[in-house]
């Protein structure tokens, strides 16, 4: 399911109007509508924090769904220490070479964070 | 893209239109044959039952030059901006234009798709030059028409002539014209002294 349809399958769920959604975002209805019917980008991470908090629905859910739609993942480096940031450039380098095998070993060791 | 030009569809007499918006209704507001009330058109629109039951895509867009479209190619209907919010306002224009977009939906999609897929020619003409059974708009208006003002309801506004134009617009949430093209639709069947089958084959609850 791509971004526009979850967040208009949780707002028709939850009986909330586009003019709800969108007056408590201050966006144009025009935008939201725009959104939900996937004429529009995801919006930027502030904005998708109201909206998870409006739908009820969790945060990272929504960063989910608005990534497989850019096809391409952003990760943010501010307040990380230079180790986790060289982790991050270290992963975007090698990205061409990971296969399935290097990235269960990865995944492996990632579930050890709890 | 001509908007003065429509494409001339298969005629439908009043009957037919009445009976397809009574069966609308019964699958989406059963209790609007019972007892006249507004329809809701707002909470229709948000809730996706666009999408739930005709099986189209709703958007609202900023259009320049119409109230509505009804896509019947992509399956989308999609409101002006002012319109949606003349909906949440309680606005009978805006109530009109979405029951007319929907009867485009309910009377047209399949005779139009089809024609689409079967990559038949679309005869479009202009309004003035198409017999009125024939003219979509002529048709999708007396589908509205029967969507917002249902004959089981208005047979008993009628036998107990409780109300007058004025309050049965307001009951109705339509306009002052849109009421009294309704009633003059039953009054022109009465003077013909040939109401159609409907009237007596519908119970009015």
């Amino acid at each position: 399911m791509k971004f526009g349809s979850y967040i208009r399958k949780i707002r028709e769920n939850s009986s909330l109007s586009l003019k709800e959604v969108s007056d408590k975002l201050s966006w144009s209805v025009v935008y939201l509508s725009d959104i939900e019917r996937g004429r529009r980008n995801p919006p930027n991470k502030e904005k998708m924090k109201e909206l998870s908090e409006i739908l009820g629905v969790p945060y990272n859910e929504l960063l989910d769904y608005a990534n497989k739609e850019k096809d391409h993942i952003e990760l943010e480096t501010v307040n990380k220490s230079e180790n986790v940031t060289d982790l991050a450039y270290a992963l975007a380098r090698s990205w061409d070479k990971i296969d399935d095998n290097i990235a269960n070993d990865i995944k492996k060791e990632l579930s050890k964070i709890k | 893209m001509n908007t003065n030009k429509v494409p001339v569809v298969k005629a439908r007499s009043t009957v037919e239109i009445e009976y397809k918006a009574m069966a609308f209704l019964k699958l989406t507001y059963p209790d609007l044959l019972k007892k006249p009330a507004p329809f809701p058109g707002a909470g229709f629109f948000d809730s996706g039952k666009i999408t739930e039951i005709l099986n189209y895509d709703y958007g609202i867009e900023n259009l320049n030059d119409a109230e509505a479209y009804t896509d019947f190619d992509n399956k989308r209907l999609v409101l002006n901006k002012n319109v949606y919010e003349g909906l949440h306002t309680g606005c009978p224009r805006a109530l009109f234009t979405l029951a007319h977009e929907i009867s485009h939906i309910i009377l047209h999609s399949n005779e139009i798709r089809y024609r689409i897929f079967n990559n038949c020619q679309l005869n479009k003409l202009n309004r003035s030059k198409i017999i009125t059974y024939r003219d979509p708009e002529w048709q999708a208006n007396a589908g509205a028409a029967a969507l917002l003002m249902p004959w089981p309801t208005m047979l008993n506004i009628i036998k107990e002539k409780k109300l007058n134009l004025f309050e049965m617009a307001t009951k109705y949430n339509v306009s002052y014209t849109a009421a009294s093209i309704r009633m003059a639709k039953y009054d022109e069947y009465l003077s013909k002294k040939k109401p159609p089958a409907y009237f007596g084959g519908l119970t009015s609850c």
